[in-house]
């Protein structure tokens, strides 16, 4: 039998989660709402590498970035929340409930997230590296 | 809950299935909270320092 539907959460408060440096806030807002801010580019990359860096299940490698975006994705959704990523004050990326492949996403084939146009200008090439 | 769970996304996942089918709510407060994370299982690891500050409550919009 299929698990019963999980109701959509409410997130609400403030976490800085930081570490050698590089910080990021998650601040949760109405109808489910999660804002992902990060300072700046060369923190936004820090945070990258030590994602990469991390472990997976029994010290095998970690996931890929594709199939770390794919993850966070289907978990957002599945409990009915919706997260956009802030780089310097503006808006670079959503993803979760409601949101679907945008045509960056698309074309690297990082399924359900919105990459918008200026985080392509920010970011440039090194959102095609794993 | 999955015995199957391998990951810390999983098992917060399995938790709040279980708990927000009760209407419960969680609040996560961390105060300064120090994480010595290895890079990997075993001898020789290097650790990066994670900290986690902040609050956060939880709960199903139905309530």
């Amino acid at each position: 039998m299929p698990p019963a539907p999980t109701p959509p959460l409410h997130v609400e408060g403030t976490l800085t989660v930081s570490t050698n440096g590089a910080a990021v806030r998650i601040t949760g807002g109405p109808e489910g709402q999660l804002r992902v801010e990060i300072d700046d580019l060369a923190t936004l990359q820090k945070l990258r590498e030590l994602a990469n860096a991390l472990p997976g299940p029994g010290g095998a490698a970690g996931p890929s970035k594709r199939e770390q975006t794919r993850r966070a994705a289907e978990a957002l959704d599945r409990f009915g929340l919706t997260a956009t990523i802030v780089l310097a004050g503006q808006p670079i990326a959503t993803v979760g409930r409601g949101v679907t492949a945008g045509a960056v996403s698309k074309l690297m084939n990082l399924g359900p997230i919105d990459i918008s146009k200026s985080a392509v200008l920010k970011l440039g090439g090194s959102l095609f590296t794993n | 809950m999955s015995t199957d769970t391998t990951t810390w996304p999983e098992l917060a996942a399995a938790l709040f299935d279980q708990l927000t089918g009760r209407g419960a709510e969680i609040t996560y407060e961390f105060n300064d909270m120090k994480i010595s994370v290895p890079s990997k299982a075993g001898d020789g690891a290097a650790h990066a320092d994670w900290h986690i500050h902040g609050t956060l409550k939880i709960r199903t919009r139905a309530n």
